[in-house]
């Protein structure tokens, strides 16, 4: 009996945190589909009575986030291409290759990794000016990159490590050389851990601000979070079409974060967080 | 950098020692964003730690559904900062918002609050929204470490006739010390790192109430087009980072021991 009445109340409990957690996200959703009337009303409701689309249509076509859409997700595409490529040969090498100061570069990457950004953006910044990279995508690419590597070799790191030795060996002594036994024996196994890697590169640059902010000032190289905020700076938006900007935004991410749940939490055990 | 007088549009940068280290030294308004950063993480470090606990402690019960709510958890992870800060505004807003609605309707309050744009208010509410951040991190890495408690001391705790209290504090608390002590290092970190939440919630304001260093290094470099001066803000920001992630570093040899 006692037991029954406990699990309630622990559920009782979840639900209240659920709702907390929630309700921001259920109440950017419902704002984002109901006319301003509605929005402004002297007494909202829980529940919206009429659903409008207006505010998408709106910021796709008429506010040009299509645009924006777009440099996003070229951004992310390219930054998840460039850091996993990097660090799949950077893990393997620590991971398997015996040098000199490895300890210290293994150190060093977790010691980047933990030192902040913006203590770093204005050299970064500086260095791009001179190599003429401010303002281009790819500029922001490097930067969205650098960001993402040393986590990406952390996580790839710890997947390598899990492989055992003996297999890519047996292919050695097969008469496979090192590079044939990591494309063919290694890289195969280490899936699981690629794609763990490639959604945290790609998410952490989906969801940049700061380098876009720092980097990007053109208004047609804008990226997604970058175009709500100077969007936003402006005061004329309305809350319903800053609310539909933010769904756009985060559908993407959800919707990769919902499929491949399971990665994510494997990725978690590596200390993924950042932020 | 830190070394020179370095302003954009300005002259050549110049050497100048440890000068723009004595001026901010003297800084009042350096001094601010030190007290303002010290509270920011202090009260999110501590909140998003209590209710991760607490979160964590319910999701690991005997209960049907524990995945889903680990992966529900987990998701205010994939939001964009952006989104979530504006969302937060949203919610906030003096006019139409809902909070300021809703705790108008139920009689707490008779005017609406202005959670973000009083100096009394803006850092408690700026808190508020990053431990909503921040939690779910803290969820997934205690929910970890709960996992290694042996279940044999709890049956033990509870054929000693132990209180639920007691068997928390002398079972489950010495399993979690380190985890502990690593997510509180870690969050401490990255909150005093973290620009974009703050930036974006407040821009520092009103009047600087919750100017953190981060915002400040920003102001100085991007703002003032002061590269010097927001270097050396950096560079002190860094040091005192560097000593907290040492103890981060051996905290993790140890474990691996």
């Amino acid at each position: 009996m006692g037991r029954h009445v406990n699990s309630y109340v622990t559920y009782l409990l979840l639900l209240v945190f659920f709702v907390g957690f929630f309700f921001p996200f259920y109440w950017m959703a419902v704002t984002s589909i109901r006319p301003d009337r509605e929005i402004y009303a002297l007494f909202p409701s829980w529940i919206p009575k009429d659903v409008t689309f207006e505010h998408f249509k709106t910021i796709w076509f008429e506010y040009g986030f299509s645009i924006y859409f777009k440099n996003s997700l070229i951004n992310a595409f390219f930054t998840m291409g460039f850091a996993t490529s990097i660090s799949i040969f950077g893990a393997y090498a620590i991971a398997r290759l015996r040098f000199r100061g490895k300890t210290t570069f293994d150190r060093l990457i977790l010691f980047v990794y933990l030192v902040p950004v913006i203590i770093v953006i204005v050299p970064f910044f500086l260095t791009l000016s001179k190599l003429g990279l401010n303002n281009t995508r790819f500029g922001l690419i490097i930067g969205c990159t650098c960001y993402c590597l040393p986590f990406s070799l952390w996580l790839l790191k710890g997947f390598l490590r899990e492989i055992p030795e003996a297999i890519e060996e047996a292919a050695m002594v097969d008469g496979a050389t090192r590079m044939q036994a990591f494309f063919r024996v290694i890289l195969p196994l280490s899936t699981p851990g690629v794609i763990a890697t490639s959604l945290f590169s790609f998410i952490l640059a989906w969801n940049d601000y700061l380098f876009a902010l720092v980097i990007i000032d053109r208004e047609e190289l804008k990226t997604l979070p970058l175009a709500i905020a100077s969007f936003a700076a402006g005061h004329d938006v309305s809350d319903g079409i800053l609310m539909a900007a933010g769904v756009i935004t985060v559908a993407p991410a959800a919707v990769l974060y919902l499929l491949l749940q399971r990665y994510f939490v494997s990725g978690l055990s590596a200390g993924a967080v950042k932020g | 950098m830190s070394f020179y007088s370095y302003e954009l549009g300005g002259l050549q940068p110049q050497f100048t020692g440890l000068q723009n280290y004595f001026r901010i030294w003297k800084d009042p308004v350096f001094w601010l964003a030190v007290r303002n950063t010290i509270v920011w993480v202090a009260g999110s470090v501590s909140g998003q730690l209590l209710i991760g606990m607490a979160l964590a402690l319910l999701i690991n019960r005997q209960i049907r559904g524990r995945a889903f709510f680990r992966g529900v958890f987990f998701f205010p992870w994939v939001v964009p900062i952006v989104v979530t800060a504006f969302t937060w505004r949203w919610l906030y807003n003096e006019q139409y918002g809902i909070i300021n609605h809703t705790l108008m309707s139920i009689g707490i309050i008779k005017h609406p609050l202005f959670f973000l744009s009083s100096t009394e208010l803006a850092m408690a509410s700026a808190t508020l929204v990053n431990i909503w951040i921040g939690t779910p991190f803290a969820v997934v890495m205690i929910l970890a470490a709960l996992q290694t408690v042996p279940y044999v001391q709890y049956e033990a705790a509870r054929v000693d006739g132990a209180s639920a209290l007691l068997e928390f504090w002398h079972v489950t608390l010495p399993h979690l010390s380190r985890i502990i002590g690593i997510l509180v290092l870690l969050r401490t970190i990255w909150i005093t790192n973290n620009f974009a939440t703050m930036w974006l919630l407040t821009r520092g304001g009103p009047s600087q109430a919750t100017e953190t260093l981060p915002i400040q290094v920003y102001l100085r470099a991007f703002g003032a087009r002061n590269f010097g001066d927001a270097s050396s803000v950096a560079a002190v920001m860094f040091l005192m980072l560097i000593a907290l992630i040492m103890i981060y570093l051996k905290l993790l040899k140890v474990e691996k021991e």
